[in-house]
C-alpha cells in the first residue's frame, strides 16, 4: 500500500497546481502529534484530504486565489464545496484544543486567499469533505491581472476507508 | 524515551508529508520588493536556548526574517540554504531569525540534531501566534527581509534556496545602503 495516490497537476502559464491525495492514517498522525484528540483527528482525516502545492513560476502579474470559489465535482456532476481551515477553527471553538495544536492545524492547511507573485508559492492540506474513495475533480478559480481564469484538475481518487 | 515517544507520530507524519512533495519543481529564486514599505514590527521574542531578543535590538543590520514550522515540508528544505547564506553573508551587517509557529522547544531541538549544516542563526518561539500575526503571516514558509533602517522592504512567500546568487546580491546590496 503505497502512503499517497496519484498526485495530479494543472498547468496554466506557469500558474502551477498539484494535486496529492492524502492517506487517512498519516493525516490523523500528524494531528495526533500536534496534541490533537483521536476522535477529532479522526473526524478530519476522514474527509478525504488533499495536499495542494500552488507555485506562480512565470506568470506575467500577480495570481490570486480563494479556496472559497473553489469546488469539487463527482461523477454526475454533484458539486462540493472544500472546508476553509476557519470553518475547522469554528466548529472546534469549544473544543479542548491547546494553542499549539490550533496552531499546528491552522498553519498546516492550505491559505484560504493568498496573492503570489512570481516565484512566490504556497502549500497545506484541504478538506474536501468528500467520503473515502470518490474520484473527483477539483474545479480552480484564480484571477490574473484582473481576469478570472477556470480549470480543473481532473480524476482525483480519494484515499480508500482506513 | 518519553520524549520520543511524544513526538514520533509528528515526525513520521512530517517525513511522509515531505514525501508527498519531492516532485514540486523549484520557482525561481527571486525576493518581492514590498512597494509600500514601512517600519517592521518591533516583536518580542523568546529565542531557544534562553535568550530575548526585540527585532529592533537588529536595527542597523539586514534581517532575514523567516517563519517555519518543523513539519513544513518546504520550511525544512530551505533551512539549509538559509545557514549557507549566514556563511556567505559573513562580515556583513546582517542577521536571520527564524521564528517557530507554535512548537516547544523540545520539537525544534530535535529538529536541530538533526538538519545539516547545523543551524546557527537564532531560532525563535511564537508560542501565541504574536509574530505572525504583527507581519500577517497567512502561510508558512513565509519570509521578510528588513533592511538596516528598519524597514520591511522583500517578502518571500513559500520556499527558497537563499544562497541563490541573486538573493544574496540582493541582500549584499542592501547592506551597502
Amino acid at each position: 500500500m503505497p502512503e499517497r495516490l496519484l498526485p495530479r497537476e494543472l498547468r496554466h502559464e506557469g500558474f502551477v497546481v498539484k494535486v496529492t491525495p492524502l492517506l487517512v492514517e498519516p493525516v490523523m498522525g500528524f494531528l495526533i502529534g500536534r496534541g490533537f484528540p483521536a476522535a477529532i483527528a479522526r473526524r478530519y482525516a476522514a474527509g478525504c484530504v488533499i495536499r495542494v502545492v500552488m507555485s506562480n513560476e512565470s506568470a506575467h502579474a500577480r495570481i490570486a486565489y480563494d479556496l472559497r470559489s473553489w469546488r469539487t465535482r463527482r461523477a454526475g456532476g454533484a458539486l462540493g464545496v472544500p472546508r476553509t481551515r476557519e470553518d475547522w477553527m469554528k466548529e472546534w471553538q469549544s473544543s479542548p484544543l491547546s494553542n499549539a495544536s490550533r496552531m499546528g492545524f491552522e498553519w498546516s492547511q492550505l491559505p484560504t486567499m493568498l496573492e503570489l507573485d512570481n516565484g512566490d508559492s504556497t502549500q497545506g492540506m484541504v478538506n474536501t469533505g468528500l467520503p473515502a474513495g470518490s474520484r473527483f475533480d477539483l474545479l480552480l478559480e484564480w484571477v490574473i491581472a484582473g481576469t478570472t481564469h477556470r480549470n480543473h484538475v481532473g480524476g482525483i481518487d480519494c484515499a480508500p476507508p482506513s | 524515551m518519553r520524549h520520543l515517544r511524544k513526538h514520533a507520530p509528528a515526525t513520521i507524519a512530517a517525513i511522509f508529508l515531505c514525501a508527498a512533495l519531492t516532485a514540486a519543481a523549484e520557482p525561481p529564486q527571486t525576493l518581492t520588493p514590498i512597494t509600500d514599505r514601512k517600519l517592521a514590527p518591533d516583536i518580542a521574542l523568546d529565542i531557544v536556548d534562553g535568550d530575548k531578543l526585540k527585532l529592533s535590538d537588529l536595527r542597523g543590520k539586514v534581517v532575514v526574517v523567516n517563519f517555519w514550522a518543523t513539519w513544513c515540508p518546504p520550511c525544512r528544505r530551505e533551512m539549509p540554504s538559509l545557514e549557507r547564506l549566514k556563511g556567505l553573508m559573513k562580515g556583513e551587517p546582517f542577521e536571520i531569525v527564524a521564528i517557530n509557529a507554535g512548537e516547544d522547544e523540545d520539537e525544534i531541538s530535535e529538529f536541530r540534531g538533526i538538519i545539516k549544516p547545523a543551524l546557527t542563526f537564532r531560532l525563535a518561539l511564537d508560542r501565541n501566534a504574536d509574530a505572525m500575526k504583527a507581519f500577517s503571516i497567512a502561510g508558512l514558509p513565509t519570509t521578510y527581509v528588513i533592511d538596516r533602517q528598519g524597514q520591511a522592504v522583500y517578502r518571500a512567500l513559500g520556499g527558497r534556496l537563499f544562497d541563490d546568487p541573486a538573493i544574496v546580491g540582493t541582500l549584499k546590496a542592501l547592506t551597502a545602503k
